[in-house]
């Protein structure tokens, strides 16, 4: 039986560390992108990036696994 | 500040590109209104989906650990997002609205984790110095 918290674990860990940090500092931590970026020392756009990055491929690595995300549900909008 | 108003479709590329950091509850009050507003627009599945990805986080308990000098400064910026945020009506818009549950925590039930896992990155440091 496939455990949640080792599908989420294991998606983390293939995050590269500035895309976790990102991610981890504006979710955990409860700093703004801003904020994290003056942490940094990188440049907010930089941030906004990694975090982006970071959400695509824990979406991409969670999909349909142990019913965390429907695989079903487009990526982003589509252009029309 | 200027007057002219910027095109639909602008606007829902802005919004599209705030969307993690929206879920992630760090975006700036203007940011996040942006985000707000155009949530019937098409933005709202995509919110919905990236919320729930958000909501598997703490699944993980296993968190960047950063180090030295860095270590401070993220200590430092967490003390003043705290003080900015002296009660729920300061929060940013998404904390407060929306059908999330991401969205409906309280400010201070975010603190509470927010101290909780600075003190988790402390205990990891302190262990990884002692195994030193």
């Amino acid at each position: 039986m496939v455990d949640k918290r080792e599908v989420v674990r294991a998606a983390l860990d293939e995050l590269p560390y500035d895309h976790r940090i990102a991610i981890e500092l504006a979710y955990f931590q409860r700093i703004t992108q801003a904020a994290i970026a003056k942490t940094l020392d990188t440049p907010l756009g930089t941030i906004k990036t990694s975090a982006r990055l970071g959400m695509r491929k824990l979406r991409v690595a969670l999909e349909g696994k142990v019913g965390l995300i429907e695989p079903s549900q487009p990526l982003e909008r589509s252009d029309e | 500040m200027t007057n002219s108003t910027p095109p639909l479709e602008s606007l829902l590329d802005t919004a599209s590109e705030l969307l993690e950091g929206y879920v992630l509850g760090a975006l700036e009050p203007a940011e996040a209104a942006v985000v707000d507003e155009h949530l019937d627009e098409g933005c709202e599945q995509e919110v919905s989906v990236l919320a729930r990805i958000a909501q598997s986080l703490p699944l993980a308990s296993r968190l960047v650990n950063p180090a030295g000098e860095l270590k401070s400064r993220v200590l430092s910026a967490v003390a003043a997002s705290d003080a900015s945020v002296s009660d729920d009506a300061a929060a940013p818009t998404m904390m407060r609205r929306g059908p999330w549950p991401v969205a409906i925590w309280s400010a201070r039930r975010f603190q509470a984790i927010a101290a909780s896992m600075a003190l988790l990155v402390l205990d990891g440091l302190l262990a990884w110095a002692i195994a030193l």
